[in-house]
């Protein structure tokens, strides 16, 4: 019995989302309880934390309880055959774009963003995939800095 | 009345008056059409460029351009799934829908349509009801607002396909609210030490991290295999405008009521307007799946809300919203006092600028309704060359909002949330509700509790609060007494169903 609950548990995308989530709300509740929730009349800085937590961890709990069903694994099963890798792999590049912001500014790092996604991700032709990551890179840009006068990181060269 | 909306229509006519009002409605689109670029950001930008030049004009250009960026953030949300505007988040779960089934056309006509029709009834409003619609609004108190939120948020909740997804989303939604100073004490809460994080979580991050990024990570999966979008339609049918007609109506209604609540805003009005069309439908299944009455309702009644925000800033000198916030701080620069007198003090500028309201839903319509094929065939590029400029202008969207990397974080860190919540079927309206209308709840709920020295009966005690909790307890509990009412009486729980034929639009 315990095996197959465990099994569900992991099957089920429900379950671990409904679990941290259930985490979170009780975290809150005792951070909550650390500032204050009531004092002479007076409702304190911890009061809406405390009640907004201990909704949470209550309707995590119902959706946690509700995902050991058949009808919500079957449904979950279907979730779990869709791709992840490219998807992480887009995530990673993005991460790596904000890491570059900080260093090269912004052209640079939204120019080998673009490239990188178009060549490697989406092996689309060369010339064309780095000529429609200059035209949308120098369209943000100018939009952006020039325009609306952001001011967007610049790398060592300015740009 | 009529004689001087006349004098305002002759004002706001002369071709100087007439092309800022041009400018403002195409500058308003565009910023709209920005994440992270709000209508607040827009017009304090350009501020300085109007010091010391005539404040008819500068406020035509201001109306222009508040109007505009409704309809801008439409845009995106519909054709990419990017609100533009916090106002546009709930036109994005339908419109974008209707966009993968090729009826982006359909959608932003509606939109349009319903634009235009919302503005200028509004706008009609705002000329007839702005003294005794202020002083309505005055009676709003915070226990008042505190029914008002509580109503929202149980609505949503009964029409949520999973009860307890929906609500355990809404109150992580509320949770993420409370990051930042609390206001009523001035304590920083769950900042975790940084700074950054002293002003709380931007609603608009959220929104673009969900729905655009998460949008993006889940759909690049199968971009090679994703058939290019076939517009099918480039201007709504007679069966969309429709099945529309009355949820336009009814977003106008909702729209500028509550655009004259202050710090209720478009947004709201917008959300409530998604949600009370969702439960009036005959079949609310359709909801987030392509139903044009998710697009028309939120649209007119963001654009509603416009000329709501503005009757508390004439009429009491009172900012009804952000935008009207920054707009009240441009008229007190140019020397003038907002409040009741400056309807007979200035009303050039009063009327010439409700005039110019009148004009820019004319111009929106005009120029928005030919371009709106144009816009859906956009859809034709291949996803594989679209998500990644998408993703570039999120992530400067995101950074654009308080010039700092951090947002951008917590952009990937919500768009990989998103992408996961999409992908397990978690809700992801009522988070970004919750997250609206989390400060607004808190605020009122602790005001209240200040002025009755911690008693619960102030919020019976007052009639405009008792009726809106009546109503949230009728919208919760309604459904299932309904159901035992029937059992008691030996009839069957739910009603017979529809036969196949029937009409599927809102009653």
């Amino acid at each position: 019995m315990r095996s197959v609950l465990l099994s569900r548990f992991f099957r089920s995308g429900e379950s671990p989302f409904a679990a941290g989530l259930l985490a979170v709300g009780a975290y809150w509740v005792f951070a909550a309880l650390q500032l204050g929730v009531w004092d002479d009349g007076d409702p304190q800085s911890g009061l809406m934390p405390l009640l907004y937590g201990s909704a949470l961890v209550a309707f995590a709990l119902a959706a946690l309880l509700g995902s050991f069903r058949d009808d919500a694994i079957a449904e979950d099963d279907s979730a779990a055959g869709e791709p992840v890798a490219k998807p992480l792999i887009v995530l990673g590049v993005l991460v790596l774009t904000l890491i570059g912001l900080r260093f090269v500014g912004v052209a640079l790092s939204l120019f080998v963003m673009l490239s990188a996604v178009f060549v490697f991700v989406e092996r689309l032709p060369v010339r064309q995939s780095l000529m429609v990551a200059l035209a949308v890179t120098v369209a943000l840009v100018l939009v952006f800095r020039v325009w609306l006068g952001v001011p967007l990181p610049a790398g060592p060269w300015g740009v | 009345m009529f004689a001087d909306l006349l004098n305002g229509f002759s004002t706001a006519l002369a071709p100087t008056y007439l092309l800022m009002c041009v400018a403002g409605v195409l500058l308003g689109q565009i910023v709209g059409a920005l994440p992270g670029i709000g209508p607040s950001s827009a017009i304090a930008l350009l501020l300085p460029l109007t010091y010391g030049s005539d404040p008819v004009g500068a406020l035509i250009l201001f109306a222009g351009l508040y109007c505009g960026t409704q309809y801008g953030g439409t845009l995106t949300s519909v054709l990419v799934n990017v609100p533009g505007e916090a106002s546009s988040v709930m036109t994005a779960l339908d419109g974008h829908q209707m966009a993968l089934q090729g009826r982006a056309g359909s959608a932003l006509g509606i939109a349009a349509l319903g634009s235009f029709i919302a503005g200028t009834l509004s706008t009609a409003g705002l000329m007839l009801l702005a003294p005794p619609l202020a002083k309505m609004a005055l009676a709003f108190g915070p226990p008042e607002y505190f029914a008002l939120v509580i109503l929202g948020l149980t609505s949503l909740a009964a029409v949520n396909d999973s009860v307890a997804k929906g609500l355990a989303m809404a109150a992580a939604g509320l949770l993420l609210a409370t990051i930042g100073i609390d206001q009523q004490s001035g304590v920083p809460r769950f900042t975790f030490g940084q700074l950054w994080l002293l002003d709380g979580v931007e609603f608009t991050i959220i929104a673009i991290a969900m729905f655009g990024v998460g949008e993006v990570l889940a759909s690049c999966a199968n971009s090679a295999d994703a058939k290019v979008i076939e517009v099918k339609s480039v201007f709504p049918t007679r069966a969309d405008w429709q099945a529309s007609r009355m949820p336009i109506l009814r977003g106008t209604a909702i729209g500028f009521i509550v655009g004259v609540l202050p710090a209720a805003g478009a947004t709201i009005a917008s959300f409530i307007s998604y949600i009370v069309e969702k439960k009036l439908a005959r079949d609310p299944s359709r909801f987030g799946k392509g139903a044009i009455e998710g697009v028309a309702g939120p649209e007119a009644a963001n654009n509603a809300a416009v000329s709501g925000n503005l009757v508390p800033m004439f009429a009491l000198g009172v900012p009804g919203s952000g935008t009207t916030a920054i707009m009240l701080g441009a008229l007190i620069m140019f020397g003038l006092r907002p409040g009741p007198q400056l309807f007979t003090q200035n009303a050039t500028l009063v009327w010439g600028t409700i005039a110019s309201l009148y004009i820019a839903n004319v111009l929106l319509l005009v120029l928005n309704m030919p371009l709106a094929g144009l816009f859906a065939k956009l859809l034709r590029v291949s996803y594989q060359w679209l998500y990644a400029p998408i993703l570039a202008l999120c992530v400067l969207g995101a950074f654009a909002n308080k010039n700092n990397l951090q947002d951008c974080w917590l952009l990937v860190l919500f768009g990989a949330a998103g992408w996961m919540f999409k992908r397990y079927r978690w809700p992801l309206a009522p988070l970004v509700l919750g997250l609206v209308l989390g400060p607004i709840l808190e605020n009122s709920l602790r005001q209240s509790l200040a002025l009755s020295h911690g008693g619960l009966a102030i919020f019976v005690l007052r009639p405009i609060s008792l009726g809106l909790l009546v109503v949230a307890a009728l919208t919760c509990f309604g459904p299932a007494l309904y159901r035992m009412g029937r059992r008691l009486l030996g009839r069957p729980a739910t009603a017979a169903p529809l036969p196949e034929a029937a009409d599927t639009t809102a009653r």
